[in-house]
């Protein structure tokens, strides 16, 4: 074997995997992260750091653009796959590796980007709706000039266009991206420009299919708009929970989902790996007990850790926290209430006591998951990035209920 | 006076390098292996595949490179090459055992220098591919420079002062009948913050974060991520390499040769470190700059008057 | 000095002027800054070949600072990505050539009039405990009043940038705890 043949194979054993998550389709993104942690690869934090694109079920048209653009910033050797089924994912994985370990292939992936015309890289135009094969697309970078500035930027241009009003076409515009403009009243009393910058759909530990636009002075968010993308029309997903059998351990695994994806934006790795873990085991029917138990030590974990407590204390706080000692009762459910810790706290209890059967609760509770997402604007705002993306990593609104049932709520 | 140890001619850097390349790969190794073991319980049953360095490293070499739109490329690059620099210009003067590549007089201060040329690396690394996540993790990484290099000033000045020298052969020297850790622990454990700090590393990994893309890493890819993670290890290495010097006694041992003592000590603090990792949430830099200046900077210049004065009264 | 010395000073010498003069003629305020840096890290060296190892380490060590603290200020003044923004590095151009021109004659002229001493004897071993002696011994009292002076000048500065005081943190009769920040800092302030 080559030396070349060597490092490739080498490479490929070492792929990086950036998820997407179409809402509705959790269960394919959690079959597809164990996949991946199988293969011994691992989640890629950003477009630039990725190899394998993985979309987990079909996305909407506005979406496709989104996931469209991520595409357009992954640097190659690169592979595009859409997981549709849990039980594919192995085989759609193993495709990804086949795609990546095929040099003449992707050699020509990189020769067509590379001769993409300055025209169609500069428009931002709304790019066509995407085939879901890899290699096959012809626009664009190796200086992608539509695509790179960010990836959330370039998402704004190209599926709100109508939004750009903040934009002050008068400025000059290096490489078609426009600067940040003058802002009025900063927080900090400081004479700071605006740039927006939307979060989301694609960006590690994030819910699917949520997008918050943010207004940013610096990192901090002085305005926030959130919207949710969804899956295709045609494509809606298999309503799974609530109607199975044993809804309340996948109710739990979600739960552990939802913490371990909590801890990671807090950077605790991990902690949040072994969640995760636990999910898995949740989901392979192993022994609930052992299963709670698990979720218990985390919990008393995370409980007894003064730094994350230090860390956090006092984000995002919702109503009184965490129960109001017969104070007058207030608006908030019981399971939004505090502040992140205490919202992580309890979402870890409810996993434990949906495990031991003593769940309280329903299925999906589509209330609930609309008061997640409607109390996300005001939360956020006045709060920096990372401050933000805790306090939406605590709220963790599912979109595909909220999508499901648009009537609920306020 | 040499201070103990014997400078070496300047052919003798590759090696250095190397050594210390050692060490980064040592660590990486390890955090990739404290990784794949195996958590909790619910884990046992499905181990993963191991990711191992090497594949890891290869995959950064076959990535493309990929530059964002109106990228001050020039910029970009000269702070992604200045991490491992800084951290090899570290090594330069750090004693490994008996030898060290350039003794120098002023040694304290020139690790000191370096460490503050970082900041300018990693900020050049968030500031140069005009992307609003990378710029917010090189300007964190700014706001915890401020928080941690004061104290890390402190800290190096302690040793310093105990020793009568800036040589770092000269404070080993001074540690032949006690080392340093005894008696100025708090300057000890602020130094491993600020290296903690300089390496982006841990605790102080925030600049990094995955809740902004990776920060300065959000847009590196190929060759580029690759000088960037390695010029992290590479710092930690060196740091714990002067956590040794400074504090540890760095050579002194029985039995073992000084080379061997020295690179077992540093293995020490680097394993601490990495190992540390894993128990500790990332510190949110907002709450950390005020922990800085506020806790960090009197209890160290408290430890820098306690050392003053001993020295003094001795 | 040796021919390589001589050498090297020239080169480094060379490096300062170039860099200084590319901070007037790049387009981007990060170059800017860092042009300048690069050219105060190469005074540096020139100290260093001086054999005032420490100054010259020391000068890296706070320009390169500086510079990086330059950027905060960046960013508190002109938002998130100037770096696109092509723009000047000048301003007030006639005054500012003829001062700088002015400035420099005057100096060069110091440089070549003054009468130079030549060295007498050898210098000591150790420089840098030299350099602190003489700066420490007999100038103490000036160390004592300039340094709380400066710390003093900065404070008051800040106080007087500051856009919120303690009356707005704290209140009108300062008892409000915890203070009103719009995010709270990590001492349980």
């Amino acid at each position: 074997m080559g030396l070349s043949e060597r490092v490739t194979g080498a490479a490929v054993r070492a792929a990086s995997v950036l998820l997407v998550e179409v809402p509705g389709w959790a269960d394919t993104r959690v079959a597809v992260e164990r996949q991946v942690r199988c293969r011994g690869w691992r989640l890629a934090t950003s477009p630039a750091d990725a190899d394998v694109l993985a979309v987990c079920g079909r996305p909407g048209r506005e979406f496709a653009q989104a996931v469209q653009a991520v595409w357009m910033q992954l640097p190659g050797p690169r592979a595009r796959v859409l997981v549709d089924d849990v039980r594919d994912c192995a085989a759609v994985l193993e495709q990804a590796a086949t795609a990546l370990l095929d040099t003449p292939r992707q050699r020509a992936d990189a020769g067509s980007r590379g001769q993409a015309t300055d025209l169609e890289e500069s428009s931002l135009a709304p790019a066509p709706a995407p085939a879901e094969s890899d290699g096959n697309q012809n626009r664009s970078d190796h200086v992608d000039h539509s695509g790179d500035m960010d990836d959330m930027d370039d998402m704004d241009d190209m599926d709100d266009m109508d939004d750009s009003g903040d934009m002050n076409m008068d400025m000059p515009m290096p490489g078609g991206v426009p600067l940040a403009s003058g802002a009025q009243d900063d927080r900090d009393g400081l004479e700071m420009d605006e740039l927006t910058v939307p979060l989301g759909p694609v960006l590690p530990h994030w819910p699917a299919g949520l997008v918050v636009r943010c207004v940013l002075h610096g990192d901090v968010v002085v305005q926030a708009q959130v919207s949710t993308l969804g899956p295709a029309a045609d494509h809606a997903p298999k309503i799974m929970a609530g109607t199975t059998e044993g809804w309340q351990a996948r109710r739990a695994a979600a739960e552990c989902d939802s913490a371990a994806r909590f801890l990671a934006v807090a950077g605790w790795d991990h902690l949040s790996q072994r969640l995760r873990r636990v999910r898995d085991g949740i989901l392979d029917r192993a022994p609930l007990e052992d299963c709670a138990q698990e979720v218990a030590q985390v919990t008393r974990q995370v409980r007894r850790s003064r730094l994350l407590r230090w860390s956090v204390r006092g984000l995002g706080v919702l109503g009184r926290a965490p129960w109001p000692p017969g104070g007058v009762p207030d608006d908030v459910p019981a399971l939004l209430r505090g502040d992140v810790r205490d919202r992580l706290l309890t979402r870890l209890d409810h996993a434990r006591d949906l495990l031991l059967d003593r769940g309280a609760g329903e299925p999906a509770d589509p209330q609930l998951e609309r008061q997640r997402l409607d109390r996300l604007p005001e939360l956020v705002t006045g709060l920096d990035l990372a401050a933000a993306r805790l306090v939406v990593a605590s709220l963790d609104p599912d979109a595909s209920i909220v999508r499901r049932h648009p009537g609920a709520g306020s | 006076m040499t201070g103990g140890v014997t400078p070496l001619s300047a052919g003798w850097a590759p090696v250095v390098a190397l050594v210390l390349l050692a060490g980064a790969v040592v660590a990486a190794a390890l955090d990739a292996a404290l990784d794949s073991v195996p958590a909790g319980r619910a884990d046992r049953a499905r181990p993963g595949r191991r990711r191992t360095v090497t594949a890891a490293v290869a995959r950064l070499l076959r990535q493309r490179r990929r530059v964002p739109v109106a990228a001050d490329v020039l910029l970009w690059r000269i702070g992604v090459a200045a991490l491992p620099v800084a951290a090899l210009l570290m090594a330069a003067v750090l004693p490994l055992g008996r030898w060290t590549l350039v003794d120098w007089p002023v040694g304290v201060v020139w690790f000191n220098a370096v460490d503050v040329a970082v900041w300018a690396a990693v900020w050049l690394a968030g500031w140069g591919p005009n992307s609003a996540h990378a710029l917010i993790g090189g300007y964190r990484f700014l706001a915890q420079a401020l928080a941690y290099e004061l104290p890390l000033m402190f800290a190096l000045t302690a040793p310093a002062v105990a020793a009568g020298t800036l040589r770092i052969g000269g404070v080993v020297q001074a540690q032949q009948s006690l080392w340093f850790v005894v008696w100025m622990p708090v300057a000890f454990l602020a130094f491993c913050l600020g290296v903690a700090g300089f390496s982006v590393f841990g605790p102080l990994s925030a600049p990094a974060g995955s809740d902004i893309a990776g920060g300065v890493l959000a847009e590196a890819s190929g060759v580029d991520r690759l000088i960037v993670l390695a010029g992290r290890y590479l710092l930690l290495t060196a740091g714990s390499g002067f956590a040794a010097a400074l504090f540890l006694g760095g050579g002194a041992g029985p039995l073992l040769p000084a080379w061997a003592w020295m690179a077992l000590k540093t293995l020490a603090v680097l394993s601490a470190l990495v190992v540390l990792r894993r128990r500790l949430p990332v510190l949110r830099p907002d709450r950390f700059m005020e922990v800085g200046w506020l806790v960090l900077v009197p209890v160290t210049l408290l430890q820098l008057l306690v050392v003053s004065v001993v020295v003094v009264a001795r | 000095m040796g021919v390589l010395s001589t050498v090297a000073f020239w080169v480094l010498a060379g490096v300062a002027v170039v860099f200084g003069a590319l901070v007037f003629r790049v387009d981007s305020m990060a170059r800017a800054t860092y042009c300048l840096a690069a050219s105060f890290v190469a005074v540096a060296v020139v100290l260093v070949l001086f054999r005032q190892d420490y100054l010259g380490v020391v000068t890296a060590l706070m320009m390169i600072m500086e510079m990086a603290i330059m950027a905060v200020y960046m960013v508190m003044f002109m938002g998130m990505n100037p770096a696109l923004m092509p723009m000047s590095m000048v301003h007030g151009r006639r005054t500012a050539l003829g001062l700088s021109v002015g400035l420099f004659v005057v100096l060069t002229v110091g440089v070549l009039l003054v009468p130079w001493p030549s060295r007498r004897g050898t210098p000591i071993a150790d420089v840098t405990r030299a350099l602190g002696e003489s700066i420490m011994g007999p100038k103490m009292l000036v160390m004592l009043t300039v340094s709380p002076v400066l710390f003093a000048t900065i404070v008051a500065a800040l106080v007087l940038a500051m856009p919120r005081g303690r009356y707005d943190r704290l209140g009108d009769d300062l008892r409000r705890r915890p203070p009103t920040d719009p995010q709270r800092g990590g001492v349980g302030r």
